[in-house]
């Protein structure tokens, strides 16, 4: 999306955050619209699993229905509901957490997306060739699992960037991180995602060498 | 840069944060360091893979829900009195820890608590003093006695959308806002008798809020656009829809016999109307005939009878500025399609309206009536005033033409022609609903074909829509151009008319929600309802000081 695009967005959004806080309740009805499928996504990849996420995201927009008079548009809104997001998110994993309850689905775990396709249906689409696709599939779904197995504090500022494509002021607003400390925290979380993924090839490629000779 | 460890710059290079003299000398320093060039290769290629990690779009049904966990919730900031408290019964059922959950957004916002606590003090006070059971009892209270005023058009597909849905309950799979319904506490309608009670006022129709329940406007305006456009892809609109979107009910059965030989019959479901009286479809007639230059005007305007249109539509006649204002289903029961004079261009444009309804039937029989439909229409809004024939016609034709040929062609005399005139400022989706609706081949019970036609057939413009709206500040006029520029992507055009400015602009179907939002808060009157389906709609708002 072009910056103009972006302006525009945003003003369309300011719009309708004006019209519901002057009464307009099919204006926040129109920004659930425009914004859901963005922010059931990051709920979804935080949560790596659909029923946590959906819940999550729509509590999401019950804090947002309720705090959006302190929405000062010091930030875009998109970048303000992912730092509500986020906040929420964090809670409700550790919520979970306390409880036990912090299973997630595998990505080979065929889920029910909605109306969309399935998760594996999508990453098949990305990539043509059959030996291709297969190793694009077994990198993504390494990539995805060594998130979830990542510190919240670099599973979330890659979210935020390397995801959601936020840029690092807008991270610092989410964050509330200066801007040093946001660009080295994403060099350390990319550092630390990265050694994770190699380690695990390291170790897969260890174990089918012994599958191998065995 | 020299300062740095060339590696934490990989990060910025990447994600375009550098400098442009020090992103000069990071790719100096990676053309000398291999091992540098290879990290960055792999980040990249990391990047990549997270930046391909499946987006999954929010479930079906999770704006509903969304919808209704906040229809019981106060917007914030505002008073009471501003608010239509339309569907408070449902705080209870949806939140049943409001107070915990309010105090805990504040940390989740990332605002202090006592910030927070300052500002909803109200709302939690006023949870915990009228509580559930009396909040929702004072507000049912409340909408018993509300009446909300909404256009003509809206009350209108709000109406039919009630209808269908009623209709529609034992055969057809619930629609996603079934789940919206099926959540509320409020007990659905039953029957047809329960569609809500339209009173005519001025312009604008009264709805019984307590029939509408809590559904907000909007919502079933969402509604009727889905239902339709869901209804046109699985081949089952029915010509009740199209046909009240532009005013006119129209109910009809499919009589095989009269089909052509190869045309290929269709069996489709047509709805059974709502009981009559339960709701009254808007009347509309042209304002005025023939415009202070000489040209011919249509505009539509409701709350008129058909009587009354019927007499200004005799009066043209005479004018010699329009052609007969025979009703189409009279010309439709004699079977004289074409209409023959005064109307020869309409042929070919019928005959692909015709091939498109009756799928598959060969062209010329489509075209040489390929049957006609026992149509009842129980109001008589537009087809007063169209040539049945022409009509479609000359909607196909005068796309592609410019609007000055299309308004001295109209000016010349009283032919197919001057009723492309009135093509060019009737609403034309609502024409095409009723020709399909009434015409052979397929017509009504070929609904399925009928949004193939509107998607084929219609331009953008005849699929568009029309509003009127009144702002005075110029402030407020500036901010809703943004609002849509903001929405569609793009400035609209702005043309100075009389007393304002008209913004014309296109959106796609699924911006129609947000443009509603838009006007909404203006009050304004809709001229021309969006008609169903995928796709551009051409649409033109007259603002007004």
């Amino acid at each position: 999306m072009s910056s103009d695009e972006e302006a525009l967005q945003e003003r369309a959004d300011a719009a309708l955050i004006r019209m519901f806080l002057g009464g307009d309740r099919a204006a926040f009805e129109a920004l659930v619209m425009r914004h859901q499928d963005r922010l059931y996504a990051f709920c979804f990849r935080y949560f790596r699993s659909q029923e946590p996420a959906e819940e999550a995201a729509q509590e999401v927009w019950v804090k947002i229905f309720r705090s959006l008079d302190r929405f000062r548009g010091e930030s875009k809104f998109s970048t303000w509901m992912f730092q509500v997001a986020l906040n929420h998110c964090r809670n409700r994993s550790a919520w979970e957490g306390r409880r036990g309850k912090g299973k997630h689905d595998s990505l080979d775990a065929e889920r029910d997306l909605g109306e969309g396709p399935g998760l594996k249906m999508q990453l098949a689409d990305e990539q043509p060739g059959a030996d291709e696709q297969l190793e694009v599939d077994e990198r993504r779904r390494i990539l995805h699992e060594e998130m979830a197995q990542l510190d919240p504090i670099w599973m979330e500022i890659l979210l935020l960037r390397d995801v959601e494509g936020m840029s690092y002021d807008e991270i610092g607003f989410a964050l509330d991180l200066a801007a040093g400390t946001v660009k080295s925290r994403i060099y350390r979380a990319r550092e630390e995602l990265r050694t994770r993924i190699r380690r695990r090839l390291l170790g897969e490629a260890r174990r089918l060498g012994e599958a191998i000779s065995v | 840069m020299s300062d740095l460890d060339p590696k934490t710059m990989i990060g910025p290079y990447l994600d375009g944060e550098l400098a442009a003299g020090d992103r000069a000398l990071f790719e100096a320093a990676m053309a000398e360091d291999l091992a540098l060039a290879a990290e960055v290769e792999e980040l990249r290629a990391m990047l990549g893979d997270l930046a391909a990690l499946p987006a999954p779009s929010a479930p079906k049904g999770h704006s509903a829900a969304v919808f209704a966990r906040v229809a019981g919730l106060e917007i914030p900031g505002l008073s009471d009195a501003t608010e239509t408290p339309s569907s408070a019964d449902s705080v209870q059922a949806v939140e049943p820890s409001a107070t915990s959950e309010a105090l805990d957004e504040h940390a989740d916002i990332g605002l202090s608590t006592e910030t927070g606590l300052a500002t909803d003090i109200p709302g939690l006070a006023w949870a915990a003093l009228v509580g559930p059971e009396g909040l929702g009892g004072l507000f049912r209270a409340l909408a018993s006695s509300t009446w909300v005023k909404v256009p003509v058009g809206a009350a209108a597909a709000l109406g039919l959308v009630l209808g269908l849905v009623q209709v529609l309950t034992p055969e057809q799979p619930a629609a996603p806002e079934a789940d919206l319904l099926a959540q509320r506490s409020s007990p659905e309608p039953t029957g047809p008798s329960a569609a809500p009670e339209i009173q005519e006022d001025d312009g604008v129709v009264a709805l019984d809020e307590e029939a509408l329940e809590d559904r907000p406007l909007r919502k079933d305006l969402a509604m009727v656009d889905e239902e339709t456009k869901a209804r046109a892809d699985e081949g089952s609109l029915d010509g009740a829809a199209l046909g009240s979107r532009g005013g006119v009910k129209a109910s009809a059965e499919k009589r095989e016999a009269d089909l052509a030989p190869g045309t290929k019959a269709r069996e489709e479901w047509v709805p059974p109307l709502p009981a009559s009286g339960a709701w009254k479809a808007p009347k509309r007639k042209p304002k005025s005939v023939v415009g202070p230059d000489g040209v011919y005007q249509a505009d539509w305007e409701d709350q008129r009878t058909a009587e009354e249109a019927r007499q200004r539509a005799a009066s043209m006649e005479a004018a010699g500025a329009v052609g007969p204002p025979t009703s189409s289903a009279v010309v439709a029961e004699s079977g004289n399609l074409d209409a023959g004079e005064g109307a020869p261009s309409s042929v070919a444009a019928e005959k692909r309206l015709a091939v498109g309804a009756a799928e598959g039937a060969e062209a010329d029989d489509a075209v040489a009536f390929g049957g006609l439909e026992d149509v009842t229409i129980d109001s008589e809004p537009l087809e007063d005033y169209l040539e049945p024939a022409a009509d479609a016609a000359l909607l196909a034709e005068t796309a592609a033409e410019p609007a000055p040929a299309r308004r001295r062609r109209a000016a010349a005399g009283p032919s197919a022609d001057v009723a492309d005139g009135m093509v060019e400022e009737i609403s034309a989706p609502d024409v095409v609903g009723q020709s399909l609706a009434r015409r052979g081949g397929s017509a009504v019970g070929a609904a399925g074909a009928v949004g193939a036609v509107s998607k084929a057939e219609q331009s953008p413009s005849e699929r568009g829509a029309r509003y009127e709206l009144r702002i005075a500040s110029p402030e407020e006029q500036q901010r809703l151009i943004d609002g849509i520029a903001g929405l569609i992507g793009s400035r609209p055009t702005q043309r100075t008319i009389t007393g304002g400015v008209r913004l014309e602009f296109e959106l796609s179907s699924g911006q129609l929600a947000g443009l509603t939002s838009l006007l909404q808060p203006h009050s304004p009157k809709v001229l021309q309802a969006p008609s169903a389906g995928d796709g551009v709609l051409a649409v033109r708002v007259d603002v007004r000081n």
